[in-house]
């Protein structure tokens, strides 16, 4: 710092030298230490509610889509897409016409045609099951949805459409069959 | 090295406290609190009432604007000083603006003010202030580096990256700007009224705030 001028002192040096000892300020530091932070806390809660309120609305927007398109609903309207069907063209796929039936299984695209075989043809159930279990065993690698199929089947099955017919039943639905009966009569010692 | 150091230090804080981190809010105050008291204090001519207003007014809104603040543009306390810099100078036209339309029962000739401070006093604190809101801002640095921080020429030159001859030259065209213009807000003030020295010191204001 250049010396000022001993005979005229400089007034800048005077005006503008800081005092170091006027810095009383512990009490506003504190306080707006609080008042600063206390805005910090209050702007994330606002942001942590929104986050909640947007999952929030995801879920509900999930369940209203859920409620709405729910192919399996009783009751919902009826909505229809094309499937291809093995061994088949495609085929519409129409909700579950009514809520006595069979519990819901798990749709794939032959046994999405179960439902309209069902309602167009006027065939039972465990005819439309069954057919449709045919037509995945005449397909190479579909083994496992022709058992499903099938297990559909004998679920909705009368008594005497689980009787063994070798004149209609592929090998795999004679053998389900017979494991059924197998299995019943395991499970009544008395018959 | 270092100055990269700083931008990504204040980068992770200024992450953290929009995050809501009050700890991270907690350590940029307390590195900063005293310095940007200093500085307001010294910018708004030692009037302490009114430094204390600007500290609050400063403060709320770096919390509230925190968003704006650019760390590769400058440190946080460059920021804060920027604000600062803007609320004394609206401080100081409204005060003018007041005392413009206050007509003084007492020809103006007061013993003390609210803040218990002699009237002169603060009339000259008034002054500085002006005066220092009036000054190019780079006039206004190294003023600031030379009386309120207390630095040497060299280390100011070094810090500016210049050599300290010039950092003395523009030293010395700063007091005189300052000298100049203080003395011509007094005449102002004597012969025209403050909010005439006000309308003569504030068209040439730098604006900091980025």
């Amino acid at each position: 710092m250049s010396a000022p001028d001993e005979r005229t002192p400089d007034p800048v040096e005077a005006v503008l030298a800081a005092s170091r000892g006027d810095l009383d300020n512990a009490g506003l530091r504190a306080a707006l230490l609080e008042r600063t932070t206390g805005i910090i806390r209050r702007r994330r809660r606002v942001r942590r509610f929104a986050v909640a309120a947007a999952l929030l609305a995801c879920y509900l927007a999930g369940a209203a889509t859920a409620e709405t398109w729910w192919p399996w609903r009783p009751g919902a309207p009826a909505t229809a897409s094309h499937e291809t069907v093995p061994g088949g063209g495609p085929a519409t796929v129409a909700d579950r016409p009514d809520s006595d039936g069979p519990p819901p299984v798990p749709q794939t695209p032959a046994l999405d045609g179960v439902g309209q075989a069902v309602a167009t043809a006027k065939i039972s159930r465990f005819e439309a099951y069954r057919q449709a279990g045919d037509r995945f065993l005449k397909e190479p690698a579909q083994l496992s949805l022709a058992v499903r199929s099938y297990s559909n089947a004998l679920s909705v099955a009368s008594a005497e459409e689980r009787a063994i017919s070798p004149e209609r039943d592929s090998w795999l639905l004679m053998a389900l069959k017979d494991s059924r009966i197998k299995e019943r009569s395991h499970g009544n010692p008395d018959r | 090295m270092i100055a990269d150091e700083r931008v990504r230090r204040e980068q992770m804080l200024r992450a953290a406290v929009l995050a809501g981190d009050e700890g991270a809010w907690q350590a940029l105050y307390d590195e900063t609190f005293e310095a940007l008291y200093g500085y307001v204090l010294w910018r708004s001519g030692r009037r302490k009432d009114r430094a204390d207003e600007v500290v609050q007014e400063c403060w709320l809104t770096a919390v509230r604007h925190l968003r704006r603040f650019d760390p590769r543009r400058g440190d946080f306390l460059d920021w804060l000083r920027g604000i600062a810099a803007n609320l004394v100078r609206n401080q100081l036209r409204r005060e003018s603006r007041q005392k413009s339309r206050e007509v003084p029962s007492d020809g103006g000739v007061a013993g003390s003010t609210t803040d218990g401070s002699p009237l002169e006093d603060r009339e000259r604190g008034r002054r500085i202030a002006l005066t220092l809101a009036t000054l190019p801002e780079r006039h206004e640095a190294v003023l600031r580096a030379k009386y309120l921080e207390g630095r040497s020429v060299t280390e100011i030159a070094t810090a500016w990256n210049q050599t300290p001859k010039a950092v003395e030259s523009l030293l010395a065209r700063a007091r005189d700007e300052f000298r100049t213009l203080y003395a011509r807000s007094t005449a102002h003030d004597e012969r025209a009224g403050d909010a005439a020295a006000l309308e003569w010191g504030l068209p040439r204001e730098p604006r900091r705030e980025s």
